[in-house]
């Protein structure tokens, strides 16, 4: 921390007995502005070098030119202000904190850049290792040159920061390959060359550090001096220059040259496509591809393939190794609250579950899979139901999802509770932010339903509202169990929702068993038994580890009783199946009471507009709730006789202990804008209107930054004032007279400029006589004293030394009490 | 050295961890860093050697004589004349007194700009007399990797002379001198002026004003002064102790003679600079009628071997000269016979006469 540090330095250097260089010895060196310039070059080569060589790897477009002037630009401030102490601490804590907000601004483009190149490398992954049904992230900005980009300057700068560290104190290749070797040996191991230009300019660079280096020329001098010099005795007096951009400059460019040639040569003579035909795979990296492919199998995986945006993975269960949401908005429900119950909102159904891919299948798939099932329907529809005939084409053409409601359903309740004290009907109106364009987010119990009959078709735009109509079942009970059988529902249940694959049958049965279920139980009675089972056995964890490839993954999940919801839901609509029970997996999100009491109030929508019927909270208002990809969720739905299909909640409340409470971004807030992101210029205010309470992390980040500065600060007062304490705590009594008089004397001097012109002792105690008031001491005396321990080789005696230290303590208490005046007269001493 | 064996370890590991890469990934990439790390030494070993054998030394700086506390510099410049330049220019360099015999060597590391060189430029300030030397003992040129090395020598030094400081403050009773001799006679027969015109030149600043050829002066209508040789055949010896010990009393002595002698010579008295020669053993008389003649004395003492000895030289002149000659013995106070003629300093006392 040179900010607490400021050292005088003896300029004076003796190069011989009588030959002394007062001033500083001149060499013909560059500016120090020039040689800053150089080393921002330096830094930038490499930095920008290996960035470019990753992502000319990975083929990942972005905006070059710019990029790489922000970038130098970057590298040129942290040179530049690494040559003044003080500033550079300036410069970092101001930095710090335009870099938190920056990153919050820039957060939606940081993660899409991130995204981007996430994507990239597992799309790259998933072609080289074969991989099945990798996830990707959804990306939430249009521009995704501007998005890469984003992240490669911030990324970059932070790497900048680093390697001019680097440079400017050690100019170590070897801590430079360390911080960017990954970045262009990791896509040689799928195959990937970058670039010839980035090669280029990354192995400049390193030899170029390697060169200074070698050279000894690279410390920094605060002071601009042309050179540093080392003068101890007995050793030869060492002299050597700090830098010289010119020199640099000129070594760079003889390096590119022969760079340049030896790759143009390389390139001819070899060949790139000749060198790439004779390619034969390494016996040891076929090796290491297969332990790879194993271990991302297993549930170790470095890839969190969460579509973090949108949060509903489509019924792929397989592959994911953990879920990390990232709390952004997904969506914005606009409706009037009326039960304190969770407000569910449908996005996918899985209909059939495919074991070999580990993945729910929706409907169409599932029709597509099976033709025995497109059999049974089309008899099921033309032996019961003549008024519907089964058209395949219809049903698989289409963008269709089967709904939550039947209009079997809505029929009972219009029948039974249409003019009922507890009917209600509601509009909820959903805006899509940044969830999946896939699926339509229906409300339960929703008008729509009806008029589609048992489908849904279409999802919602990005930042699209659509509007549902629907009934909410509040307090709703019927005894009618025919009604629903009659029009041949039962058969068209049983044929699609009771299905249980063979791979995972055996452990289904054996989950069955231990939750105790009996051949007597009644529905109900088994829906509770699982869930209870659940409750009791399993753990809750978001990082429950991969399934492995070639493991079922109802199976691998039952065996170690600990998930998420997709495995909870998955493996309890099996169950349900197992005993009868017609149930489906669900995918959506789910909106609850505290998000609700989180939301906005639309004092601007009237209550009556948006609500009418029994609310069990009275009559409320309109809100405005941000569903965020932590509400995505997945649950079962079980075919209630009477009541159609029921939402069945199923995934434990118990969180497994090792489950991470935090991550590092939910310290720092809790993610990014609410408002939707667009590409234009309001961006910026939009995305910087923050809301201090959100942010309470960056502020405690800050403390912790300041109590580590104020930690280095004090520990090196500590430190030096202990080895203060050390010089005059010697076995030699005459050292530490003068070492405790020197000490005396450095004080005085800083506090009184005119007493460090007082050469001899005598004067300097002249000049404290003058100056205390009640001066009781013999100058003269102590004058001799100090004069035999310090020129005398025979020193002063122990007596002399006890005494003297305590009157020269005396005297330090004494001088302490001087007083400061401006006008304060130089002591006339003689 | 051990830091190049170790560099050159670190470029071996350097090769073999990207020969491994490729052989472990088969990538063009580490291909062409290989081919790279192969002629990259070759190139910058040819370029470096190439620079050596050009390169030249040249020295700079002031020589003329150099007063004792003056500030003057001295410039070395290295030329390169080839396309190449070196990051690591390592001289190692001698500065020394020759006159004690000290010395201190030195080195330092610069860079050698392609077809320019280097200048370096010492802002020195010289404490002691005596004859400066400034030598460089070898230049080595260290290629770009810091591999290998060069080396080159250069024998032809710098040498400045640097006398003691004119200034010094003598305080002397020079009258009492004047009575002591001969030409206190020949003054009082011509006026107080014991000495013969020899030359007639143009009045410089600095010249008496007794000096001026006023008669010529009008002629010519330009100040003419006339110049005055001595006319006594005896001349004032001014012997000199080269006698030197951890106090240094010899800087003290060269500035005592230095500026008594100054004072005779503003005074027209013309004198005869006398040591003992340790190098020779003999006694040296230099006589000095001008201040140049004074400078080319004290250079020619220069190279003088000092001895311990406080009064060695007295003693010398006493035996090779008879005690009967008289002269102005400037060397330890301590040493002398009591009667202070003039002081200097703290510890050296001019004594005068002949010892009895």
């Amino acid at each position: 921390m040179a900010l607490f540090h400021k050292k005088k330095v003896n300029t004076e250097i003796n190069l011989a007995d009588g030959i002394v260089m007062k001033e500083p010895l001149h060499m013909e060196t560059s500016s120090w502005l020039k040689n800053c310039m150089v080393k921002s070059l330096l830094v930038f080569s490499v930095v920008f070098g290996a960035i470019g060589c990753f992502l000319s790897s990975i083929d990942l477009e972005y905006y070059v030119f710019p990029t790489a002037v922000l970038l130098f630009a970057m590298a040129l401030l942290f040179t530049t202000i690494y040559y003044r102490g003080w500033l550079m601490d300036l410069v970092y804590i101001v930095f710090l904190f335009i870099f938190f907000f920056l990153v919050r601004g820039f957060q939606p483009y940081i993660n899409s850049g991130y995204y981007l190149i996430v994507n990239q490398v597992f799309e790259i992954i998933e072609n080289y290792f074969d991989l099945p049904g990798m996830q990707y992230y959804e990306i939430a900005v249009s521009n995704e040159l501007l998005a890469v980009s984003v992240i490669v300057v911030f990324v970059g700068t932070v790497m900048m920061i680093v390697a001019n560290v680097i440079v400017s104190r050690t100019m170590n290749v070897w801590f430079l390959l360390f911080m960017t070797g990954f970045l262009w040996i990791m896509p040689m191991y799928f195959r990937l060359e970058p670039d010839s230009f980035f090669v280029i300019l990354l192995v400049t660079g390193y030899i170029t550090v390697w060169s200074i280096h070698s050279s000894g020329a690279y410390g920094m001098d605060r002071r601009h001096r042309d050179y540093k010099w080392k003068d101890k005795k007995g050793k030869p007096l060492r002299i050597w220059y700090v830098q010289d951009a010119a020199t640099i400059l000129q070594s760079m460019g003889i390096f590119i040259i022969s760079v340049l040639l030896l790759y143009g040569i390389t390139s001819v003579a070899g060949g790139k496509d000749t060198f790439n035909i004779r390619y034969r795979q390494n016996p040891q990296k076929e090796e290491s591809e297969a332990m790879i492919q194993d271990i991302s199998t297993r549930g170790f995986s470095m890839f969190d393939r969460y579509a973090a945006t949108g949060g509903i993975s489509g019924g792929q269960l397989g592959g994911v190794g953990s879920v990390r949401p990232d709390y952004q908005t997904d969506l914005i429900v606009r409706f009037t609250p009326y039960s304190m119950e969770p407000i569910y909102l449908k996005g996918y159904t899985g209909v059939s579950y495919a074991s070999d891919s580990s993945k729910w299948l929706n409907y169409k798939e599932t029709l597509q899979d099976s033709p025995d099932i497109i059999d049974m329907l089309e008899e099921l529809y033309n032996s019961n139901n003549s008024q519907y005939s089964f058209d395949y084409d219809y049903y698989t053409d289409r963008n269709i999802f089967p709904s939550g409601l039947s209009m079997y359903e809505n029929l009972i309740r219009q029948s039974e509770k249409v003019s009922g004290d507890y009917y209600a009907h509601g509009t909820m109106q959903i805006k899509n932010v940044g969830a999946s364009e896939v699926y339509a987010y229906e409300p339960y119990y929703c008008m729509d339903g009806l008029m589609a009959g048992d489908i849904i078709v279409g999802g919602i735009r990005r930042n699209q509202w659509k509007s549902y109509e629907y009934e909410p079942v509040i307090n709703f009970e019927s005894d009618e169990e025919d009604l629903l059988f009659q029009w041949g529902q039962k058969e068209q249940a049983e044929i699609l929702y009771l299905d249980v694959p063979e791979e995972c049958y055996d452990a289904v049965a054996r989950a069955s068993e231990e939750a105790g279920i009996t051949e007597q139980d009644s529905q109900e009675e088994i829906i509770q038994k699982v869930k209870d089972y659940f409750e009791e056995e399993f753990l809750y964890t978001t990082r429950p580890g991969r399934c492995p490839r070639n493991e079922d993954f109802v199976t691998w999940f039952l065996e170690r009783k600990k998930g998420y919801c997709a495995h909870f839901a998955t493996a309890a609509t099996l169950i349900y199946r197992y005993n009868g029970i017609p149930a489906r997996y669900i995918e959506g999100y789910v909106i609850t009471y505290e998000d609700v009491m989180n939301g906005e109030l639309r004092e601007e929508f009237s209550y009556d507009s948006f609500y009418e019927g029994y609310s069990s909270l009275g009559e409320t208002g309109v809100v405005d709730v941000e569903v965020t990809d932590a509400r995505a969720h997945a649950w079962v739905e079980t075919l209630n006789p009477s009541l159609g299909w029921r939402v069945e909640e199923v995934t434990t409340a118990a969180i497994d202990p090792e489950e991470e409470l935090e991550s590092f971004w939910d310290v720092f807030g809790s993610g990014g804008s609410n408002e939707e992101v667009s590409d234009d210029s309001d961006f910026m205010l939009d995305t910087m209107d923050l809301d201090f309470d959100d942010i309470q992390g960056i502020w405690i980040g800050l403390l912790i930054v300041l109590a580590v500065l104020l930690l280095v600060y004090g520990g090196k007062i500590g430190y030096f004032r202990w080895k203060k304490y050390r010089s005059w705590h010697t076995e030699d009594g005459t050292e530490n007279v003068l070492a405790y008089y020197q000490l005396l004397s450095d004080n005085l001097r800083k506090r009184e400029p005119a007493y460090g012109e007082c050469p001899t002792y005598r004067k300097q105690l002249q000049y404290m006589e003058s100056r205390t008031e009640d001066w009781s001491w013999n100058v003269d005396q102590l004058a001799e004293l100090l004069e035999a321990a310090c020129y005398s080789q025979a020193g002063i005696s122990e007596l002399d030394c006890k005494r003297l230290m305590l009157e020269l303590s005396d005297i330090r208490k004494k001088t302490k009490k001087w007083k400061r005046s401006k006008n304060q007269r130089k002591p006339n001493i003689k | 050295m051990i830091k190049r064996i170790l560099r050159v370890i670190g470029y071996f590991i350097l090769f073999a961890a990207n020969a491994g890469l490729l052989w472990f990934f088969h990538s063009f990439l580490n291909l062409a860093i290989m081919v790279v790390m192969i002629f990259l030494p070759i190139i910058s070993i040819i370029g470096t050697k190439l620079a050596a054998d050009h390169m030249a030394v040249q020295w700079n700086g002031p020589y003329e004589n150099m007063e004792k506390g003056e500030e003057f510099q001295v410039q070395l410049k290295l030329l390169n004349p080839v396309w190449v330049g070196v990051m690591n220019c390592r001289l190692l360099l001698d500065v020394s007194n020759l006159f004690y015999d000290t010395g201190r060597t030195h080195e330092i590391r610069i860079p050698l700009r392609a077809g320019k060189g280097q200048t370096i430029t010492y802002p020195v300030t010289v404490t002691k007399c005596g004859r400066m030397e400034f030598r460089i003992r070898f230049v080595e040129l260290e290629d770009f990797l810091g591999i290998t090395s060069f080396r080159r020598t250069f024998p032809d030094p710098y040498v400045v002379i640097v006398l003691p400081n004119q200034k010094a403050e003598i305080k002397a009773e020079l009258n009492g001198y004047m009575e002591g001799m001969e030409e206190v006679e020949e003054s009082t027969k011509k006026g107080s002026d014991f000495s013969e015109v020899q030359d007639v030149r143009e009045y410089q600043p600095g010249d008496k004003m007794q000096n001026i050829h006023w008669k010529l002066s009008v002629k010519k209508d330009i100040l003419m002064v006339k110049e005055r040789v001595s006319m006594s055949s005896k001349q004032l010896f001014l012997l000199l102790e080269l006698h030197d010990n951890e106090e240094e009393l010899l800087e003290e002595v060269l500035d005592c003679t230095y500026g008594i002698a100054c004072l005779m010579l503003q005074n027209q008295v013309p004198l005869s600079l006398v040591w003992w020669s340790a190098n020779t053993h003999e006694l040296v008389f230099w006589k000095a009628d001008y201040p140049e003649q004074l400078e080319e004395g004290f250079r020619m003492l220069y190279y003088e071997k000092i001895y311990a000895e406080q009064t060695l030289g007295r003693e010398m002149f006493h035996t090779l000269r008879g005690e009967e000659t008289q002269f102005l013995w400037v060397g330890n106070r301590n040493f002398g016979n009591g009667e202070s003629f003039m002081d200097y300093g703290n510890y050296t006392g001019v004594f005068y006469g002949a010892i009895s």
